[in-house]
């Protein structure tokens, strides 16, 4: 690309122009849990993005049929490589291969990076309160790791999450959650399990996420935080209603859903 | 892939692709008033239904089809007939 065409091209993450189809290999793979794989990928001419966007990832079958799905973006906006984390669904048609089969080496297509909606920059500045539920964390995970790779920026900015997942073994990153969590300046975590019985010692909560726990481990709303829900929608509108109803301005409160049921 | 009449289990977010096949801006942040209730937010927050031939984006507030997107043989078909309006926002604005 000469300097002129990258004046002329968009910044990462607006809109213009049509979104192309790009190859992408992957180069690793990596089991997060039982269901979730980490896949890094090499993806000539990536345009880079913004934490909490998504690509559609495309399968074409050796008989041309295509599968097509849309996963959020793990890495942060200046890693080197783009990963996605992926978890596997019973009878989909994308994520089995992608979490279960893909190796090094592997190609398919992707188009990105989609949606200026459900992102985050630190630039922000406001307080960040994040809301996971099950592999919702993926978005949130590429803004508290592109907070994390900010600096003094990123300390500067407030940050929550509180994430909760079936059971301790359904929790991705979670040596990287308590690593981030003890760094000077690190963000608050906190977890929750909503199906298995907390083993010894945990510290976290053992409930869906409700009102009485949004008021215990997120960010006052008196703070004016910008809040990012994102996990299965029964859960997604469940706490969206709460943070209304604990006075969370609505205006900063984005949510993304995703679906375990018939999609994948 | 979900078909229409089930509970939808994604969101315009999903759609954003589709959506920048059809826009020349992205639409997931642009704000969109349904007509059937009045309301506005980005299309970010409809609900999605069916996506590989098209798609279904229903205001979560009234049910109500507000933007529809198919898929042909000559093309894409866009029915905006749920949208009194759409803005397509500033990128520079964030």
């Amino acid at each position: 690309m000469t300097a002129t065409e990258a004046a002329l091209r968009p910044p990462a993450g607006a809109g213009g122009r049509r979104l192309a189809w790009r190859p992408a290999e992957v180069v690793e793979r990596m089991a997060e849990t039982r269901r979730a794989t980490t896949l890094v990928l090499d993806v000539p001419g990536w345009p880079g993005h913004l934490a909490g966007q998504h690509v559609d990832v495309r399968l074409t079958a050796e008989d041309g049929y295509q599968a097509q799905r849309s996963y959020s973006i793990a890495s942060p906006p200046k890693a080197p490589r783009l990963a996605l984390t992926v978890e596997r669904l019973e009878g989909g048609e994308v994520s089995p291969w992608l979490a279960g089969e893909a190796r090094p080496g592997d190609r398919f297509e992707l188009r990105g990076p989609i949606g200026g909606y459900f992102t985050w920059s630190v630039a922000m500045s406001r307080p960040l309160m994040l809301v996971a539920g099950g592999s919702g964390v993926v978005p949130l995970m590429a803004m508290l790791r592109h907070r994390a790779a900010s600096g003094d920026a990123g300390r500067a900015v407030h940050a929550r999450l509180l994430y909760s997942a079936r059971a301790v073994a359904d929790i991705i990153y979670h040596q990287e959650l308590q690593r981030l969590s003890v760094e000077p300046g690190g963000p608050e975590i906190n977890l929750t399990l909503t199906r298995e019985r907390p083993p010894d010692g945990w510290q976290g909560f053992d409930r869906r996420i409700d009102a009485p726990t949004l008021a215990a481990a997120g960010v006052a709303p008196e703070m004016d935080p910008d809040v990012y829900v994102c996990g299965p929608t029964p859960m997604v509108e469940a706490v969206a209603n709460a943070l209304v109803g604990l006075g969370y301005e609505p205006a900063r409160i984005r949510t993304e859903r995703f679906g375990p049921t018939g999609e994948g | 892939m979900s078909a229409e009449g089930e509970r939808s289990t994604l969101d315009g977010n999903a759609a954003g692709g589709l959506l920048r096949e059809v826009f020349a801006f992205d639409a997931t942040v642009a704000p969109t008033t349904c007509v059937g209730c009045g309301r506005t937010r980005p299309m970010a927050e409809l609900m999605l239904y069916a996506i590989e031939l098209g798609a279904i984006l229903r205001c979560p507030s009234c049910d109500q089809p507000v933007v529809r997107i198919g898929r042909t043989s000559r093309g894409l078909w866009l029915d905006l007939r749920g949208a009194t309006t759409v803005v397509a926002a500033d990128p520079a604005t964030p």
